[in-house]
């Protein structure tokens, strides 16, 4: 297991041999490189300026790896990001997992970019056209559905109607007649 | 209660720009709390950077004392105590990737 934050990367390949090195049982490596693309929000973006409180920023990959390993019982999980200035077309990032079987490496890997993308002491600006503009967290608000005073789902879905008709959907076949539903939405935007 | 003095408050990406400094010390702060309460009157109509209209942190707020992070919701500040040398980080929540 291995995080960083700084200003390089290393070389893909590097990083896969490294997680297919780490148990004779890795049936699966996926990894995930971001990107820095030219337009964002209708903007035309030359470069983003990433900025990190890195200690921080480490320590909270930290967990988060140490987390997935444990939740997706994965054999090994790398994440390095990058700080400075990039250049559209640079790398940003760079997750790897491995595991014995692709499906827990998909959902794994799905789950730590996600998690990266809001709470980790990382900003980033872009530099574009149109001007200059911090990217501020854009996550959608947390849906919290409770059934009989259990939680059964945390969800992060686009819209708080569409997150809610779509974690009742899923769940309406486990909610007993007449059980207390109780839905809590939060939301870290404001 | 025994007073701290001089920590240092740092602050991180857009709350930099927007207090217009990277960071400032205060003297004479004895607590969390203390240091909140003294740094809302300290930058007057920059306050509403980091504070709401009630006075609480905004929500979007993460602070950090010596690089360990605060659980500001939970934790009753006037226990987080401080002492000279101390660094608080007071910065937004990410948006890496």
């Amino acid at each position: 297991m291995r995080v960083s934050v700084g200003e390089k990367l290393s070389n893909i390949k590097d990083i896969v041999e490294e997680l297919k090195s780490s148990s004779s049982n890795v049936g699966a490596v996926v990894v995930f490189v971001g990107v820095v693309r030219r337009e964002s929000r209708g903007r035309h973006v030359y470069k983003l300026l990433y900025e990190s409180h890195r200690d921080l920023a480490e320590q909270f990959l930290w967990e988060i790896a140490k987390n997935i390993k444990n939740k997706y019982n994965l054999l090994d999980i790398v994440i390095e990001h990058r700080i400075g200035e990039l250049e559209v077309g640079e790398e940003t990032m760079i997750v790897g997992v491995a595991a014995k079987h692709r499906e827990e490496a998909f959902l794994a890997l799905g789950e730590t970019i996600e998690r990266i993308k809001r709470g980790v002491p990382i900003w980033k600006k872009e530099i574009a056209e149109e001007g200059e503009f911090w990217i501020k967290d854009e996550s959608p608000p947390r849906i919290q559905v409770w059934v009989d005073g259990k939680k059964v789902e945390i969800g992060d879905e686009e819209g708080f109607l569409k997150g809610i008709i779509s974690i009742l959907e899923k769940h309406i076949k486990i909610i007993p007649e007449r059980a207390k539903i109780k839905i809590s939405i939060t939301t870290e935007n404001a | 209660m025994a007073l701290g003095r001089g920590v240092k408050i740092r602050f991180f990406a857009w709350l930099r720009e927007e207090i217009g400094a990277p960071s400032i010390s205060l003297e004479g702060v004895s607590s969390l709390d203390d240091l909140i309460s003294q740094l809302r009157e300290m930058l007057g109509e920059k306050s509403e950077v980091l504070f709401s209209s009630d006075g609480s942190l905004r929500s979007h707020i993460v602070l950090a004392v010596n690089n360990v992070v605060i659980d500001i919701r939970q934790k009753n500040l006037r226990t987080v105590l401080l002492k000279e040398g101390d660094i608080i980080d007071i910065m937004p929540l990410g948006s890496g990737g």
